[in-house]
């Protein structure tokens, strides 16, 4: 891991939800177009700003999914029951909206592409999100640095990326 | 003019106006880390004061603990947006560590066991702004929370409030520590909402 440092000021954008795509019964990814993207390290994050027709905001912090791709940026929530700004981004977010976010922040846990040393990555249930980004990162640069991960969840109808991460998996040599 | 998100109403706390604006209420206590979490013997633990011409103060675990101590209770606010209101830690205030330190600084940086550094005005470690806290809760601090002591900074975000301090350095000159090269802003402020450069 290495840093990666923000640079300059981090302006609130607004990003056009694109895409919405179910991952399980609780977390579903979603793709935004952020015009003014500046880019970003995988295993950075984004703050997240929702605000109620009375002026009421509340903001939380969420992974970046996708590798560095121009202005397309997704994010995986998982739902939590009782969360304030989670079920709404889970649940009630349609294509078209608009979405207000700052980032990309953390420079700390990230992946470096040009770095060819072994990487093991661990998560538990959304804690893939980081991951998932510094593995979609290798293959867009065409890395051979070796990558393991090791991801644990409460159940098998909980593998967040299950698809994509049975098709890699089938891919490693 | 903000993005209005229809539908959404959001979950109005009591106790919101003691939020810092973008902050919401915990009760559990997350810990979050950059590195592993160092084991300090008490018996090797040193607290180091370095000023600007290079004298140094410095305290073993003994000499620490024989220092008056004050039960201290805070609002702590968090830069990933938690806070957790009315924490009880039990601290030596900077005020008396500082009180023989001949200085003329006006800038000091935390160092922690493990190599993490924070940077602040001195001025807001000075008048019952900050202790070396050694007890959470009534027991020991745990590694986990920055134990065997760490600096309480509690009018400033969390990350200014060092786990396993073990220095403070005074300086002439602004040095930015290990977030503050990485993005986050220099000072800190919750209730201006300084978490990152420019804010």
């Amino acid at each position: 891991m290495a840093r990666a440092a923000v640079l300059g000021r981090l302006n609130w954008l607004v990003g056009e939800v694109t895409e919405l795509r179910d991952e399980t019964a609780t977390a579903r990814t979603i793709v935004l177009s952020v015009p003014g993207w500046p880019g970003h390290a995988p295993g950075q994050h984004v703050d997240v700003r929702l605000t109620a027709e009375d002026g009421y905001s509340a903001q939380r912090s969420y992974s970046i999914a996708s590798a560095a791709d121009g202005s397309r940026v997704e994010l995986t929530v998982q739902r939590l029951p009782d969360g304030e700004v989670s079920p709404y981004l889970a649940e009630s977010l349609v294509v078209g909206q608009p979405l207000e976010l700052r980032g990309p922040i953390g420079g700390w846990f990230v992946w470096v592409p040009a770095d060819p040393g072994p990487v093991l990555l661990i998560a538990g249930g959304s804690g893939i999100v980081p991951l998932m980004s510094m593995i979609r990162a290798r293959q867009q640069v065409a890395s051979t640095a070796p990558f393991r991960l090791v991801y644990s969840v409460r159940g098998p109808a909980d593998v967040i990326y299950a698809a994509e991460l049975a098709e890699r998996a089938a891919g490693c040599t | 003019m903000p993005i209005i998100s229809p539908g959404w109403t959001g979950h109005r706390r009591p106790g919101g106006e003691k939020l810092p604006p973008g902050q919401y209420l915990v009760t559990d206590f997350p810990v979050l880390s950059a590195g592993p979490t160092p084991r300090v013997d008490t018996r090797r633990w040193q607290f180091t004061i370095r000023t600007e011409s290079g004298m140094v103060h410095t305290w073993d675990w003994t000499s620490f603990r024989a220092l008056p101590s004050e039960n201290i209770t805070v609002d702590l606010h968090c830069v990933t947006k938690w806070s957790k209101f009315g924490t009880g830690w039990r601290g030596v205030s900077l005020d008396t560590l500082l009180a023989g330190v001949e200085t003329a600084a006006e800038f000091a940086l935390a160092r922690s066991y493990g190599g993490y550094t924070t940077n602040l005005p001195l001025r807001d470690l000075l008048d019952g702004q900050a202790w070396i806290a050694f007890r959470y809760g009534g027991a020991d601090l745990t590694p986990e929370h920055g134990g065997p002591a760490r600096l309480l900074v509690p009018h400033l975000y969390l990350w200014k409030s060092a786990k396993w301090v073990t220095g403070i350095d005074l300086m002439t000159k602004d040095e930015p520590g290990f977030w503050e090269q990485l993005g986050y802003h220099n000072y800190g402020d919750p209730w201006r909402e300084q978490r990152y450069w420019g804010d």
